[in-house]
């Protein structure tokens, strides 16, 4: 199951947020997506980092972890409150020790988020842009 | 009424071993960091792997802009180089007092845009996001 570990990952992630931000434009990582002017849209971008072992011995479980990035993309010049408003969802949604359960074929997979960090916005024209980087582990074998 | 206590001198040399114990620790990790810090940056000109620093006592921290830079520099290089910057900075450490606030900082002017991309499409490094998940 190892190799697709990272595809059980990413599901768990996006389907939280699609579902927390229901009815939100998500420009998903390498799919088309076209944003609408004055439309404020998200978009998350999966990272994974270090996989280590997580116990000693032979064949030990795994530690994976990484980061979710979210990119929230507001209206240039619509003030702070739309891009708060959506950060707020989103750190709320995934709050540190939250736990994402899927279920592939007969197992289910429980990604718990470490913890979720609002940074500061910027201006990416026609955007204010605002990071939002959500720490994620699992273990599995 | 009055109480005359003597501390042996030993116990001043024992606390010394466990500050110096503390500090090599320490710098250790400060090293992990380092070099996952330059290893996770892109190279073009070199200006933002060269760019980092840790913040330790006074002094102005690095940083770089690309503008009229020579790009397509070596990869290995730069990334030594900026290595070789944060070394110099965890060599500044000479006491467990330097320790209480360090900061892992890049002062160049297009770090954000390293990190998270120019436009909305692009994609960016996330080499501080990157380094928290993995140290944080």
């Amino acid at each position: 199951m190892a190799n697709d570990i990272y595809n059980t990952i990413r599901a768990a992630l996006e389907t939280h947020l699609s579902t927390t931000l229901s009815g939100t434009d998500i420009a998903y990582e390498n799919v088309a997506f076209s944003p609408t002017t004055g439309t404020l849209f998200v978009k998350p971008t999966f990272i994974p980092t270090v996989t280590q072992p997580a116990t000693r011995g032979l064949n030990p479980q795994l530690l994976y972890q990484g980061v979710f990035n979210v990119m929230v993309n507001a209206p240039e010049g619509s003030g702070p409150s739309l891009a708060d408003t959506t950060c707020n969802t989103i750190t709320n949604a995934f709050a540190a020790t939250t736990d994402l359960s899927i279920v592939v074929g007969a197992e289910t997979y429980i990604v718990r988020i470490r913890y979720a960090e609002r940074q500061q916005g910027r201006i990416d024209t026609p955007w204010y842009a605002v990071p939002i980087n959500i720490g994620w582990y699992i273990y599995n074998t | 009424m009055k109480s005359t206590i003597t501390v042996n001198s030993s116990f001043y040399n024992k606390l010394k071993h466990l500050d110096a114990l503390a500090v090599d620790s320490v710098k250790g990790r400060l090293e992990d960091i380092a070099r996952t810090a330059v290893d996770y940056s892109p190279v073009d000109t070199g200006a933002y792997v060269t760019s980092f620093s840790y913040t330790i006592g006074a002094g102005r921290p690095r940083g770089k802009s690309s503008d009229n830079l020579p790009k397509g520099q070596s990869l290995e290089g730069k990334q030594e180089e900026g290595y070789g910057n944060l070394m110099q900075d965890i060599s500044r450490i000479k006491s467990i007092e330097d320790l209480d606030n360090i900061q892992l900082r890049n002062g160049s002017p297009h770090a954000t845009d390293v990190e998270y991309g120019e436009n909305w499409y692009g994609s960016g490094y996330f080499v501080f996001a990157k380094l928290e998940s993995i140290y944080g």
